[in-house]
């Protein structure tokens, strides 16, 4: 396998606008220009998960389209495979599994099982690939009370489920997910990214998996890379991206004397004689933090835990969007 | 080639099983749905047969003849109707315009790979070509046409035509839906119910101007008429290459425009899109 194979999907400086009009009268429209995809690059190798979040808009969608050759960027490069995925779309397809969640390639009016005996054909799997794979991810996915069912008649998790597994049929080398995870109830959720990690760890899969619940990103996926407004944000790990908005971790106290708040710790909540500090670890360390806790009389139990991911990517979108200079549109 | 050809008629298979499945699954829907098919058939021919039937003939041809004209169009466009009629391959805009022919570019075959195979519906859309072979035969017999090499060359050439000339315009009208989705379908569906309202008329008479442009912009005339003149020997020359070059010229104006729209597509993609209509 040559080295350029070994970088599966890379992206280099890639810009990708939408020149979007509206009517502001009978004769006149107003035209602006949105940047999807502004100055991207990344690449992901073979064998890695990563998770691709951003805010509403931030040009999620339109860095998969452009992965799987739906779109064309108007500048940059982006390889599939070391190749233009527009270009070579059969090859690539052939080794790509794509699925948007809002959209289904099931047969609605077939039992699901029609669907991947549709595919084999499409797709051209050999048989005794079919057969295992078929096994495997009726097994991971728990398709089999649902293999005679037809498609109209599944509901939305069972949908995506049943879509997943033929997004997976064809082994493919790599997989763009775009919010698989809808709709899915919590045991679905767990069954997904457990055969999604099994996916890539032990077939070697390289997966590109989008989501808004970053709890689920971050449980799946070693590398997360943020996009705003059509930026790179943040490339790297979960640990990374502490380190860049701060360790944030939670102390919870109880407390029967009335706690004040100590230097450095924020007071987010208190209920009763419950109450809820918030702190950056890299600023205080442990040490210093039990030393200030000692100072408070008449503590009855001390919780710590790290802040949810989900709390820090949050507040992550509200500074990204109190900054105003949007920078972006042109008229 | 060979492997494309070899594709394509495997992809036929799985879209012909597929097809039947969905018959036996339901198979008093399915019975419904083609009876209906065959009973529209009918009563698409019937209005002018009866006409025929009246007054002796119409437009210049025999009760017979019209038969012949009525039994030609409803093969070559029930052919067309089983080769192409599903998943809207024959309205096109519809696809395009609802933003689905994303679900094309992510498998691994050429797009006309998949638009010669995934319309094919031999079981359920077979209605109208059968009623097509009974009134061709029908008439055919009555009319005590010799079956020579020659007649039979021109009914399959002409047929193909019929083809191409069906699909040419759907797909020229269709490749409009990348710039205006809704547009597009609507004149697409306009269009498309004008070929198979006027193309079972005779145009015998017609002025001379209206008929040119029946025979070339709006190729009614090229669907059953003129094919059947020239089954019965009415016309001969230059004119029987006619449907031939008017459907190469819609297929390849068809042909360009999709292609230029497929790049638009991979600029702009589509920014509406229904899930409906690509797939049952
Ligand atoms: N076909 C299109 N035509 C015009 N503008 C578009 C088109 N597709 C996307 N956009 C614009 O590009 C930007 C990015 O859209 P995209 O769908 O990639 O966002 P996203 O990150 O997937 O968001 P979400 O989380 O809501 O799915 C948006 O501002 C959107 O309005
Ligand atoms: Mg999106």
């Amino acid at each position: 396998m040559n080295a350029d194979h070994e970088c599966v999907v890379s992206l280099a400086h890639v810009t990708k606008y939408f020149d979007q009009s509206r009517p502001v009268s009978l004769l006149k429209r107003e035209h602006s220009r949105i940047y999807a995809l502004n100055d991207v690059s990344f690449t992901l190798r073979r064998g890695e998960f990563a998770a691709y979040a951003g805010p509403n808009g931030a040009g999620k969608s339109t860095t998969f389209k452009l992965l799987a050759g739906l779109l064309r960027a108007q500048q940059g490069q982006v390889k599939i495979f070391g190749a233009d995925p527009c270009v070579k779309r059969i090859e690539v397809m052939r080794r790509t599994g794509v699925l948007f969640g809002n959209r289904s390639e099931l047969w609605w009016d077939h039992p699901v099982r029609a669907s991947f005996e549709w595919k084999k054909a499409v797709w051209d799997i050999p048989d005794d690939v079919y057969r295992s794979n078929v096994n495997r991810l009726k097994e991971l996915l728990d398709l089999k009370p649902l293999w005679n069912t037809f498609s109209r008649e599944l509901s939305l998790g069972q949908r995506m489920r049943a879509d997943l597994a033929l997004t997976l049929l064809h082994a493919p080398e790599l997989v763009l997910l775009d919010e698989p995870t809808l709709g899915l109830d919590v045991l679905a959720k767990r069954r997904m990214i457990d055969s999604l990690k099994l996916a890539n760890q032990e077939l070697g899969v390289t997966l590109m998996v989008t989501s808004h619940d970053m709890d689920d990103l971050a449980e799946m996926a070693n590398r997360l890379i943020l996009i705003n407004r059509g930026r790179l944000a943040f490339d790297g790990s979960y640990d990374g991206l502490l380190q860049m908005t701060g360790d944030h971790r939670l102390v919870r106290l109880i407390t029967s004397a009335k706690s004040p708040v100590p230097e450095g710790l924020t007071l987010l909540e208190r209920s009763g004689d419950r109450y809820t500090y918030r702190y950056d670890g890299t600023k205080i360390p442990s040490p210093q933090l039990f030393a200030l806790l000692a100072g408070i009389p008449g503590i009855r139990d001390i919780q710590m835990e790290p802040e949810n991911i989900e709390t820090v990517i949050a507040g992550l979108y509200r500074k990204w969007s109190s900054e105003t200079s949007r920078g972006d549109v042109s008229h | 080639m060979g492997d494309k050809l070899r594709a394509v008629l495997r992809l036929l298979g799985l879209y012909a099983r597929m097809d039947l499945n969905w018959v036996l699954q339901d198979f008093k829907a399915a019975l419904i749905i083609i009876c209906a098919e065959i009973i529209n058939n009918l009563t698409a021919v019937s209005g002018i047969l009866l006409l025929a039937v009246r007054f002796g003939g119409a437009g210049g041809l025999s009760t017979d003849e019209i038969l012949l004209m009525l039994g030609f169009f409803e093969l070559s466009d029930g052919l067309c109707y089983m080769l192409f009629g599903g998943f809207n391959v024959l309205h096109i805009s519809r696809r395009i315009g609802r933003g689905q022919v994303d679900h094309m570019l992510i498998q691994p075959r050429p797009l006309m790979v998949q638009l010669l195979t995934e319309g094919f519906m031999p079981v359920s859309g077979s209605g109208g070509f059968l009623i097509g072979i009974l009134l061709t035969a029908l008439a055919w017999t009555r009319l005590h046409l010799e079956v020579t090499l020659l007649r039979l060359f021109l009914l399959l050439l002409y047929m193909l035509c019929h083809i191409l000339l069906m699909l040419g315009q759907s797909f020229l009208l269709g490749s409009a839906a990348f710039r205006s989705p809704v547009v597009s379908e609507e004149l697409s569906t306009l269009i498309l119910d004008l070929n198979g309202q006027l193309g079972r008329f005779p145009l015998f008479g017609l002025p001379r101007w209206l008929l040119g442009i029946l025979y070339t912009a709006l190729p009614v005339g090229l669907l059953a008429y003129l094919p059947s003149l020239a089954l019965l020997g009415r016309v001969t020359g230059a004119v029987l290459a006619l449907p031939v070059c008017i459907a190469a010229a819609f297929m390849l104006a068809a042909a360009c425009c999709f292609r230029a729209g497929l790049r638009r597509y991979l600029q702009y993609s589509c920014n509406r899109y229904k899930e409906m209509g690509h797939r049952r």
